[in-house]
């Protein structure tokens, strides 16, 4: 009970990830995320904002550091924290031989969702995400915006307390950003759903978050809500964004440490 | 439960992918309208009367290969269009993710042996067995095709994509065919290539599925050995794919 308490949904204490292959994909996460927030993890490609994602997701293991979802030790009770979080990765996650509810249904059979709640809970999304007209079509005939509103919708049916999405907005034209915003502020507000979310569009994290982290080459190198960022230097996040993220500063901090 | 839950969303993978049974069985469907009706005729001179009758346990094995194979490939296209990392990250143990997966499987490969069977009978192919030799045969191919969806599945998880995964596959099944009692009698066979074939564990399955077909009854020694053979190597097969799943997630 008292972990359900828990003001931070994740706390991370230097993440470190090696692979196999040798690449250093994390060298130093500290991260510290409040339940019912939206926080945006934001940086370049090959920042390890995806390894990340899949570390806190129990998908992989890092090579040392903390990590606590809800106070739960990531190592010792991955089975637990499972059963409290979702993730939509990057790639569409649904299975083109299941129809809609049946790609509703199965991910609620995976979470052991009694099959009433599970379709009252279904029927609620469908409605919420606007999916009613795409009921009786094949998945596979989907639009691409709608996949990955299905996708969202179906990693709901767990009513997860974490949704992790993973550069949700990638490829999408203007008005299906918008309207995925919209949705990421009516899951957080009326689903009471902590969302981590990662992307490189700053104008996203500007507009959503409650919390934005940077990462560069694998490590955070700022933290705190959008307000605290821009009134260190009083500047823009893309211009802080720009100085933490660049070459040049990355060579200013190596000769710092020196 | 949640083996079920995986199992059906194999299966339906199955039907909506219905090619794969097709092509699965049309090799071994081949073999046994084609090449026994052929190689029949030769083969009534070492004494065989019915040679569909005499390749069809051989062909059950074939068939069991070719329908387990083709549930790994399930394994690649789940990675690159479906929910494979969404069910890794569900609370779903892996031994039910793993078992649900062998088991469709192996429900694929009783589907085709089924077909077989049907098709064999208009080549006057008549089983000798009762209800008790039945339920050997379901025995037998059960562990037979646990084992290959098994070895499939874990090789579908180590090898880096479809075209190695497939080179692998057609290495490692057409060798194991040819070298068993498939499609010769054992007595005929001698030397190293005698040893060859009595190493091959899938040439005393066929073995025995043939005596239980043909005659309805197996030597009860010979039998029990094969059964206890096929359920360590159904074990290793379990063990191989989870190991193959965990690695998955310890890269």
């Amino acid at each position: 009970m008292q972990n359900q308490m828990t003001k931070y949904a994740i706390e991370t204490e230097n993440i470190i990830k090696r692979y196999k292959n040798g690449v250093q994909a994390l060298s130093g996460v500290f991260l510290s995320v409040k339940a019912g927030e939206i926080f945006s993890l934001l940086g370049e490609n090959g920042a390890g904002k995806s390894t990340l994602i899949r570390i806190l997701t129990t998908y992989l293991r890092p090579t040392s550091g903390e990590v606590t979802v809800f106070g739960k030790n990531i190592y010792t009770e991955a089975a637990w924290i499972r059963s409290q979080i979702a993730c939509v990765a990057q790639q569409t996650s649904i299975d083109t031989q299941l129809s809609l509810e049946e790609n509703m249904l199965f991910q609620s059979r995976l979470y052991k969702i009694p099959k009433a709640d599970a379709v009252k809970q279904m029927e609620k999304l469908i409605y919420g995400f606007g999916l009613e007209r795409y009921r009786k079509y094949p998945v596979a005939s989907y639009s691409g915006g709608v996949k990955r509103r299905l996708d969202i919708a179906l990693n709901m049916m767990s009513k997860p307390r974490i949704l992790f999405l993973d550069e949700p907005t990638v490829g999408m034209d203007a008005g299906s950003r918008n309207l995925m915003w919209e949705m990421m502020k009516q899951i957080r507000d009326e689903f009471k759903i902590t969302i981590f979310l990662t992307t490189h569009y700053l104008e996203e994290a500007e507009r959503l978050s409650n919390h934005i982290c940077i990462m560069k080459d694998g490590k955070t190198v700022k933290q705190g809500t959008l307000a605290e960022l821009c009134s260190l230097s009083e500047s823009t996040l893309e211009d802080i964004f720009l100085h933490l993220t660049s070459a040049e500063s990355g060579k200013r901090e190596e000769e710092d440490c020196i | 439960m949640s083996v079920f839950t995986i199992l059906y969303r194999n299966v339906k993978w199955r039907f909506h992918n219905a090619f794969t049974i097709v092509i699965t069985i049309l090799q071994p469907v081949l073999w046994l309208v084609l090449y026994s009706s052929i190689a029949g005729q030769t083969m009534k001179s070492a004494g065989i009367e019915n040679y569909t009758a005499f390749i069809l346990p051989g062909l059950v094995v074939l068939v069991s290969f070719s329908a387990c194979s083709s549930s790994g490939i399930m394994n690649y296209m789940m990675k690159s269009d479906g929910s494979f990392y969404r069910v890794l990250i569900s609370p779903v143990r892996r031994s039910s993710i793993v078992l649900g997966g062998l088991l469709e499987a192996v429900l694929c490969t009783f589907l085709e042996v089924g077909i077989m069977c049907v098709i064999s009978r208009f080549f006057s192919v008549r089983l000798a067995a009762d209800i008790r030799g039945m339920f050997l045969i379901f025995i037998l191919v059960f562990l037979t095709a646990f084992f290959i969806a098994g070895f499939a599945y874990g090789a579908s998880l180590v090898l880096p994509d479809e075209v190695m995964y497939e080179t692998v596959m057609n290495a490692v099944v057409l060798p194991v065919f040819f070298l068993s009692t498939a499609l010769f009698p054992a007595e005929d066979i001698n030397g190293i290539l005698k040893t060859a074939v009595n190493i091959n564990p899938f040439t005393h399955v066929i073995n025995i599925l043939r005596d239980v077909i043909l005659y309805g009854t197996a030597e009860r020694n010979y039998l029990l050995f094969v059964i206890m053979l096929f359920v360590v190597m159904a074990g290793l097969g379990f063990i191989w794919a989870l190991c193959g799943l965990k690695k998955e997630m310890d890269l």
